[in-house]
């Protein structure tokens, strides 16, 4: 495995006001596993506010887990998880040249030298598709589609076994959002690359995705292949947000102790109230978190 | 029968840089029928919001509406004339913006905002105001109204400060909203639940909508008729169902084949190759050309005119 999530939890703490010493506590995780083979991709499906961009910080280790633990399946985890983030027009340094923001993770990681960077840089550039004046160019000088493919440039210039994409194409056009799930797909095979692709939309996750994690405030409801996800969803949450578009009138945000999608449940029972649901297998690779499915 | 609410003929619209100018709108034509939902798409950078920021002389300074018919409710607006256009815009055309969270005026609470059109444009006291504006909040489900009345933007989520600001723009019961990319930065389920919101204020206010987007699966469950622009221009336009199941102009083929399918088998999407023209130096004759397919000799020399598909349905193509 490249990649295992075990029981991984993270909590905010939020002050109420600069005064008071009242601490709320938000759960932005909680009780998360998955694991993540070797070039797959696992897509994770959610609404704003389920915890997707946590869950992609803690494995590129910017933030630490509350609780549990993140097992990498190599030595080096700086060197080998890089992270796309999802607006290109903030994710780069304008101040910096496209040629300095791309020599910058190559130096650092000591992967090149004076003589060969050159060289290096201009097979990058190849393989995202990009000008090779782009190197004395400005960020602010490009189209969203061409920051994105520089961001994913820096991000694959150091060979990283895995890539956190956070909803890398949610900014850009329909065309070139097709241009740039494209070129994942192809340094995927080319480099072996596994990644973990944030999303909210279920388009793009149907059609990049080897396997499915679809979270709800925070807790992961349902997890799985995705031809069994996409084909038969189990817990009503997934079924509201892969079916029809005009049943979704009734979801309302309120927090709850048991599960976190009892107000809004089809389903819910007097057990759902009190006690949080844990994970079940209910066939080979496919995990559901619900009371009422057996 | 439906009566016709807006009609626009041959509308052009330039933005004035310093060293350029950009043909934003060209020969825009359209026609909306009460309680229609229309949708505009295409990639950034065509000309939607120009287009339509055009109808209310909205524009920025730099931007001129240099010719264009453009009929409302059977009387001509003149779009040069701000006295006339006063009583239009606001109070006939409403707008609804892409970001309501930076559009709503921070330092005032959601109902003073809302309060605030109602006392300009129809002229209402203080207390009247304040009761509509109620009724108002509870229209698009903000509920309890009274209490969301006190509440200012930033105690708002982005999906609430877009029902607000609906609620601002359908107060004073417009004839024709135009909401532009409402929900572009809102996630699946507050998008549909918006859309819907939208939906019902047609059947219950009798709005006809103009819905700007990029998002092409918005249109299938939404509109009723849909218009392709490209490079300032529209392509292709006709009724949704028509034009989504047997399009036309190769950009709209283009566009529907790039949207990701789940039961695909081949491994790489479909895509445009190169990206949308500088408006202020546009290719000779069809704008599509040098990103289309079936490109032949004719398109690189004149521009096509709209050519009929169906009663429904026309593209502006020579393959037709």
């Amino acid at each position: 495995m490249l990649l295992t999530l075990k029981n991984i939890s993270k909590q905010y703490f939020v002050q109420k006001s600069v005064l008071s010493n009242n601490v709320s506590i938000i759960d932005a995780l909680c009780n998360i596993n998955f694991s993540l083979k070797e070039s797959s991709v696992l897509g994770v499906l959610g609404e704003t506010g389920s915890g997707k961009t946590t869950l992609g910080k803690l494995i590129v280790g910017l933030i630490k887990p509350s609780n549990g633990n993140i097992i990498y399946g190599f030595p080096s985890m700086r060197k080998n998880v890089q992270i796309i983030f999802q607006n290109p027009f903030s994710s780069l340094n304008p101040r910096m040249k496209v040629g300095n923001i791309l020599r910058e993770p190559l130096f650092i990681h000591k992967l090149a030298d004076k003589n060969n960077i050159n060289h290096k840089l201009d097979s990058l550039l190849r393989k995202t598709q990009l000008d090779n004046d782009c190197l004395n160019r400005y960020p602010g000088e490009f189209s969203g589609g061409q920051r994105q493919r520089i961001a994913i440039a820096r991000a694959i210039s150091i060979e990283p076994k895995i890539l956190i994409c956070d909803e890398p194409t949610a900014s850009l056009d329909l065309s070139v959002q097709a241009q740039i799930l494209n070129l994942f797909i192809q340094l995927k095979e080319e480099f072996k690359l596994s990644y973990v692709f944030i999303s909210h939309n279920i388009e793009v996750i149907s059609f990049i995705a080897d396997e499915v994690l679809v979270l709800y405030e925070g807790a992961a409801v349902e997890r799985g292949l995705k031809s069994k996800i996409f084909t038969n969803p189990m817990h009503p949450y997934t079924k509201i947000l892969l079916g029809k578009k005009d049943k979704i009138d009734k979801i309302e945000n309120l927090k709850n102790i048991g599960c976190k999608f009892y107000n809004n449940c089809s389903k819910k029972s007097k057990t759902c109230k009190h006690i949080n649901p844990i994970e079940t297998e209910i066939e080979e690779n496919h995990y559901v978190c619900c009371h009422n499915i057996k | 029968m439906t009566n016709s609410l807006l009609k626009i003929n041959n509308l052009n619209t330039k933005i004035f840089h310093k060293d350029r100018i950009v043909n934003a709108a060209n020969d825009i034509d359209l026609e909306l029928n009460e309680k229609e939902i229309l949708c505009i798409i295409g990639e950034s950078g065509c000309g939607k919001t120009i287009s339509m920021l055009s109808l209310a002389n909205l524009l920025p300074d730099n931007a001129k509406v240099i010719q264009g018919r453009i009929e409302f409710e059977g009387n001509i607006i003149d779009i040069h004339n701000e006295t006339t256009l006063e009583n239009i815009r606001g109070s006939k055309i409403s707008y609804v913006f892409q970001d309501a969270t930076s559009y709503l005026n921070p330092i005032f609470t959601i109902g003073e905002q809302i309060e605030e059109v109602l006392i300009f444009h129809n002229k209402l006291t203080k207390q009247k105001a304040k009761d509509k504006t109620l009724s108002t909040l509870e229209l698009v489900n903000l509920k309890p109204a009274l209490h969301y009345f006190n509440y200012y933007p930033h105690q708002l989520s982005g999906g609430m400060n877009q029902r607000a600001m609906i609620a601002m723009s359908i107060a004073s019961n417009p004839k024709l909203l135009i909401a532009d990319e409402p929900t572009s930065s809102l996630d699946r389920i507050t998008e549909i639940k918006i859309l819907n919101l939208l939906k019902d204020l047609r059947d219950t206010l009798n709005l006809s909508i103009i819905l700007i987007t990029h998002n092409i699966s918005v249109v299938e469950s939404f509109a009723d008729k849909v218009a392709i622009m490209y490079a300032g221009r529209i392509v292709e336009v006709g009724r949704s169902q028509e034009v989504l199941n047997n399009p036309k102009h190769p950009y709209t083929i283009g566009l529907l084949e790039c949207i990701p399918k789940q039961d695909t088998k081949e491994k790489f999407l479909k895509t445009i190759k190169g990206s949308v023209p500088d408006l202020a130096n546009l290719p000779e004759g069809c704008k599509f050309n040098p990103r289309c397919p079936f490109v032949m000799d004719i398109c690189k020399k004149k521009e096509p005119n709209f050519r009929k598909v169906s009663n429904n349905q026309s593209a502006k193509c020579y393959l037709l």
